[in-house]
């Protein structure tokens, strides 16, 4: 069992995504963007942070600029997100993500292998 | 040797080892011109040493049918072929006018005239041979000079006269000329070895010598002439005017020969001309009729070796002038007709000058002739008439010795006389007594008893017409004409003649003699009187000094003159002989002339005169040829004015020709210059209203030309912007606002030499105001050098704008809706993953058909991504080696979910040791959508096979399905945006292939596709092995 954060505006991939890590048995908490997002993370230690790039208020990369990794060295952030911008990419990158995959692309299930493949690092 | 041989429409060009031979048509039209034009074109670059030199042989050329065009066709070859040397072979016209042409085109290129193929070949060669000392008439004729000079100088030291004047019978050589024929043949020499200043010395050398001959006569004898003359062998060692005159002209014919001026050749041809006529005259003079050339004049006579010297110099200096090694030049372009008819008005100047001295030359010999015959007719007058009066005297003498002469006595004295002989014109002589009136009887009685009467005369004698009255008696007592003893003269008493008593008077009275003045004599016809004189002389007894009569000579003056002035003597004249009273005595008239000559002499006659008056034609006394000489040298001075006038007219009619040929091709050129004006300024006008900035610089950078869109984009007037440098009136920024160095800006570049650029980039408006610019500079060469650079701009703000609208737009869109479309995919694939539970299988299989569909609006949703990414440029690519049948099977997993659904098998063939150099999530795009397509339009229950391999240097990729095919006139359109084929049956954007063919571009691959209708399509992307470094 994970703690994981899913940041995601959709109110309907959030919903997807919750439904899938809670069924997959995971423990999760929802955050509509990065300011929500950032706050989770002062509240509690995630083991990942599912993050979406396009959002209102503050997007995935902002997020990512304000987030401090050393105060959550074993939280894991992978950015899943439709958008494909290879400058947006290599900057997340160098903030420590840890993956960036199209969430169109990924079905369910290999959203799920792929959290648990990050987890066992 | 020929090399290369082409035969083209009536053209025909040989190649020889050194110089190519064009026979151009007869007629050139514009295609002939361009066809040729490409032969020579091959020619230069086959045999690029060969086709520099070239032979054109325009003899079978009709100008005419020459089009302007080809002439402006031959312009532009012209200077494409670099040419070295031309030859022109032809007719007058099209070779002068191809010559000028040609010679005015190409600076520093040979340019020669010929009339025979042989001839410019001849020049070819010597072109590329090391230079020679052309002709070999100039040394030859050098060394026969010299030999004749010293020939003549041996034959004065050794006193031969035929070394000296090669014939003993005619004029030497002077020995002073024979220097001065050696020095022509150390002239000619000097000039065959291009010895110019040595030349000029030895031309000056002749002409001061023929100088000295004409106006220091002493130099006639100079050196050795007087010598030579002592000898007593040769005579007529002076220098000859002739000689003196061609020395000049030979000096000035050398230095018109080295000045080579076109004005001059006229002059130099005259010169040459006066040489050889003189020396041919001398030289056939002295040889046919050595008289008459000594009879012309003596100071016109040169010796004979002097005259063939003359000749060789002639000859020599005209054909070393012709010699093609020895021009420099040859285009007989003259403008100067004036020199021409300068020349002839000396000519006739000349010819009329000549003429005048020959006339009063031969009026100078017919006056002295005529003195001289004048002198002796006065001679022999006087002396016939001397010789009369000795007669008489003697006659007188007879009677003096003796007072009683008989008849018979006096017959055979006047026998001794010979008077028909000895005194033609003599009529009669008579004895007349004078007897006194008381004598009479006594003395006729005596007369009667004159017993030798008998002998000539039957008739006693008597007194004839006795004249009573008279103290003395004149009676005709005795006669030499016999038959007057038979007449009534005889006895007859002269006193009863009218006017005879006082002559007899003072006959008697005078002494010697007495002369009567015309009498009529009667003839036997009594009717019929002659005129004449006679001279009486008085008879007187030697002891008593008594008078005894007179002695009679009677004269007819018809017989008299006709015997005194015989016709032999007065041949062209006219004679008229007058008494002291004015009467005509004589006349002959034997010359009808209105020129005359004239003299008068008088002759004495005892107590009276005769006036003689002779007159003549100018022409007295003149040989024919010297009566031919005035006339000789008008008619050479006019042959001589009509050979230089011909010679004019022959020269320059090909320059006449030219010239008409020069105003056709001025008139080909002004078209040409209109065409181009007018061309100019519809650019000019275009340039104008060009909807973009249009900027032209020279070669420095400094702006020449700016249009007003230009200036307008600038918001600087033309005149901030002419005549200033690019680099201080166009300062170029990059998009972040940096000033562009000046090694990036386009213009720079171009002017380097860099081809034609297309860019963006920012420009300062006059207000601050940046810009973005696109910007195209071109050099601008001509004849293949840059001579600026030309840059079209415009301001592309509103492009750029609309551009960004656009993708924003599309980007916005994409993503608006890819969200939904990833939230219905979560749903769905919750349910179909079985997170919720079990779901009947209709349900499941319906929920799996939502889920396709939202995966294949996901799908157009990344093509538009793409699209919009790939048409902006807006692509970076990361490389990396992919393992390719990897790559494959992730693709076939995800689409056999679509596979399945229409029962089609994919099947992955690629092999496993191949590795492609891509853009993972690009390439791996391309063959989602290959695969895609080819599950989409393949049948239901079929195959679909990707295949792979390499070969050499590319790797290719192929996606094979077995559906219906492409029509063959479709494909074309299938890698077109937008280019859904007309299937309805099957959903798609249409941009994916699109989107591929432009992937793989960017990783320098290739795709294409082969189908057949109902067989299938096979689609194959080709990758260079290492696709990331090509094309860097």
């Amino acid at each position: 069992m994970a703690h994981i954060l899913v940041v995601e505006d959709h109110p309907g991939i959030r919903e997807t995504y919750e439904m899938l890590f809670i069924k997959e048995g995971h423990k999760v908490v929802t955050a509509s963007d990065g300011r929500a997002a950032l706050d989770a993370t002062e509240e509690g230690n995630f083991d990942i942070i599912l993050l979406d790039m396009l959002m209102p208020e503050m997007s995935g990369l902002e997020f990512l600029r304000a987030y401090e990794p050393s105060k959550h060295p074993d939280t894991k952030v992978v950015v899943f997100s439709n958008l494909e911008n290879p400058e947006v990419a290599k900057e997340a990158m160098l903030l420590g993500v840890e993956r960036y995959v199209r969430k169109a692309t990924m079905p369910p299930r290999e959203m799920a292998d792929m959290v648990k493949e990050v987890l066992a690092g | 040797m020929v090399e290369y041989k082409k035969q083209g429409e009536g053209y025909v060009i040989t190649v020889h080892a050194k110089w190519t031979t064009i026979i151009m048509p007869k007629i050139l039209s514009a295609r002939l011109t361009k066809v040729l034009a490409n032969d020579l074109r091959e020619l230069k670059r086959s045999y690029p040493s060969a086709s520099q030199h070239v032979i054109l042989d325009l003899r079978g050329v009709d100008n005419q049918k020459y089009s302007p065009q080809s002439r402006s066709v031959s312009r532009k070859l012209m200077s494409e072929m670099h040419f070295k040397a031309i030859a022109v072979v032809g007719a007058s016209v099209p070779m002068a006018v191809a010559t000028f042409i040609l010679s005015s085109m190409q600076p520093g290129l040979s340019v020669k005239s010929f009339r025979r193929v042989k001839d410019a070949e001849d020049w070819m060669s010597r072109l590329q041979a090391p230079p020679s000392k052309g002709t070999h008439v100039l040394p030859v004729a050098s060394l026969s000079l010299i030999a004749i000079g010293a020939v003549a100088l041996i034959g004065w030291a050794t006193q031969n006269p035929w070394l000296a004047g090669w014939s003993e019978t005619l004029r030497p050589i002077n020995p002073m000329a024979a220097v001065g024929v050696m020095t022509m043949g150390i002239g000619l020499a000097a000039l065959w070895r291009g010895r110019r200043q040595f030349t000029y010395g030895i031309a000056g050398l002749l002409v001061l010598l023929g100088l000295a001959v004409l106006f220091w006569p002493p130099v006639h004898q100079l050196l050795f002439g007087n010598a030579v003359a002592s000898q007593g062998l040769l005579t007529r060692t002076t220098i000859a005017d002739s000689a003196g005159i061609n020395f000049i002209a030979s000096g000035a014919a050398l230095v018109l020969f080295l000045l080579r001026r076109h004005k001059l050749v006229v002059f130099f041809y005259a010169l040459l001309i006066g040489v050889l006529l003189v020396a041919v005259f001398n030289f056939f003079g002295l040889l046919y009729v050595p008289q008459y050339m000594y009879d012309l004049t003596n100071n016109f006579v040169m010796a004979l070796n002097l005259a063939v010297s003359f000749m060789i110099m002639g000859l020599a200096l005209g054909v070393g002038y012709r010699h093609p090694d020895m021009k420099t030049s040859d285009i007989n372009i003259r403008r100067a007709a004036w020199a021409f008819v300068a020349g002839l008005v000396l000519i006739q100047v000349a010819t009329y000058a000549a003429f005048n001295i020959a006339k009063s030359h031969n009026k100078d010999i017919s006056e002295a002739s005529f003195a001289v015959t004048v002198d002796g007719l006065d001679d022999t007058v006087s002396g016939t008439v001397e010789t009369y009066r000795q007669a008489l005297r003697a006659y007188r003498g007879f009677y003096v010795s003796s007072d009683n002469v008989s008849r018979k006595e006096f017959a055979s004295f006047y026998e001794s006389l010979r008077l028909e002989e000895r005194y033609p014109g003599l009529r009669v002589m008579s004895l007349i007594a004078a007897v006194p009136d008381e004598q009479v009887n006594a003395f006729v009685a005596k007369q009667q008893n004159d017993d030798s009467v008998d002998a000539i005369s039957t008739q006693p004698f008597s007194i004839k017409q006795f004249n009573q009255a008279e103290d003395i008696h004149f009676i005709y007592t005795l006669s030499s004409d016999t038959a007057a003893y038979a007449s009534p003269l005889l006895g007859l008493d002269l006193t009863s003649i009218e006017g005879r008593k006082e002559t007899y008077t003072a006959g008697l009275a005078s002494n010697p003699d007495y002369a009567s003045g015309t009498v009529q004599f009667p003839t036997s016809n009594p009717k019929v009187t002659v005129p004449g004189f006679f001279i009486t002389t008085p008879v007187k007894n030697a002891n008593s000094n008594q008078p005894l009569g007179l002695v009679n000579a009677n004269f007819y003056y018809k017989d008299m003159f006709a015997a005194m002035l015989p016709a032999s003597k007065t041949q062209q004249l006219n004679v008229h002989v007058q008494d002291d009273q004015g009467k005509s005595l004589f006349k002959t008239e034997n010359v009808q002339n209105t020129e005359t000559v004239d003299a008068r002499f008088t002759v004495p006659i005892s107590n009276r005169e005769w006036q003689v008056s002779v007159s003549g034609p100018s022409s007295f006394g003149l040989t024919a040829y010297q009566q031919a000489t005035p006339l000789v040298v008008l008619v050479a001075g006019q042959l001589l004015f009509i050979l230089v006038g011909l010679i004019y007219f022959l020269q320059s009619r090909a320059p006449r020709q030219a010239m008409a040929m020069v105003k056709t091709l001025t008139a080909d050129l002004s078209a040409e210059q209109s065409a181009t004006a007018d061309l100019y300024n519809k650019d000019q006008a275009a340039f104008e209203s060009l909807g973009e900035g249009l900027i032209r610089m020279d070669k420095r950078g400094v702006i020449n030309q700016v249009n007003p869109r230009a200036e307008k984009l600038l918001g600087k007037p033309a005149d901030a912007l002419l005549g200033h440098s690019y680099t201080t009136v166009l300062t170029a920024y990059n998009e972040k606002g940096n000033e562009l160095p000046l090694s990036k800006q386009p213009i720079t570049k171009a002017l380097a030499g860099s081809r034609s650029s297309s860019t963006t980039l920012y420009y300062e408006h006059a207000n601050g105001d940046r810009f973005p610019a696109r910007v195209a500079v071109s050099p601008v060469r001509y004849r293949g050098k840059i001579i600026g650079a030309v840059e079209v701009f415009n301001d592309i703000s509103a492009e750029l704008q609309a551009e960004r609208a656009k993708d924003d737009f599309m980007s916005i869109v994409s993503h608006q809706l890819s969200t939904p479309a990833t939230a219905v995919k979560q749903y769905l694939g919750l349910i179909l993953e079985g997170y919720f539970g079990k779901v009947k299988p209709d349900q499941l299989q319906m929920i799996q058909k939502a889920y396709n569909y939202n995966e294949e609006q996901i799908g157009i949703i990344g093509d538009m991504l793409e699209f919009g990414r790939l048409d902006r440029g807006a692509v970076t690519m990361s490389w990396n080696t992919l393992k390719l049948r990897k790559l494959v099977a992730g693709v076939v997993a995800t689409q056999s979910r679509f596979a399945e659904e229409k029962n089609i098998t994919i099947v992955n063939k690629v092999p496993a040791t191949l590795a492609v150099h891509a853009d993972e999530r690009k390439f791996t795009m391309c063959i989602v959508n290959l695969v895609n397509n080819a599950i989409k339009y393949g049948n239901r229950g079929g195959r679909v096979a990707i295949l792979a391999e390499q070969k050499d240097e590319v790797i290719r990729i192929a996606v094979q399905d077995n559906g219906n095919g492409i029509a063959q006139t479709d494909i074309p359109k299938l890698f077109q945006r937008f280019s859904r084929l007309n299937n309805k049956h099957v959903e798609g954007s249409g941009l994916g292939l699109y989107v591929i063919k432009k992937i793989v571009q960017l990783h320098h691959g290739k795709v294409w596709v082969e189908s057949e209708i109902g067989k299938g399509s096979t689609f194959i992307i080709q990758l260079p092995v290492n696709s990331n470094k090509k094309g860097r």
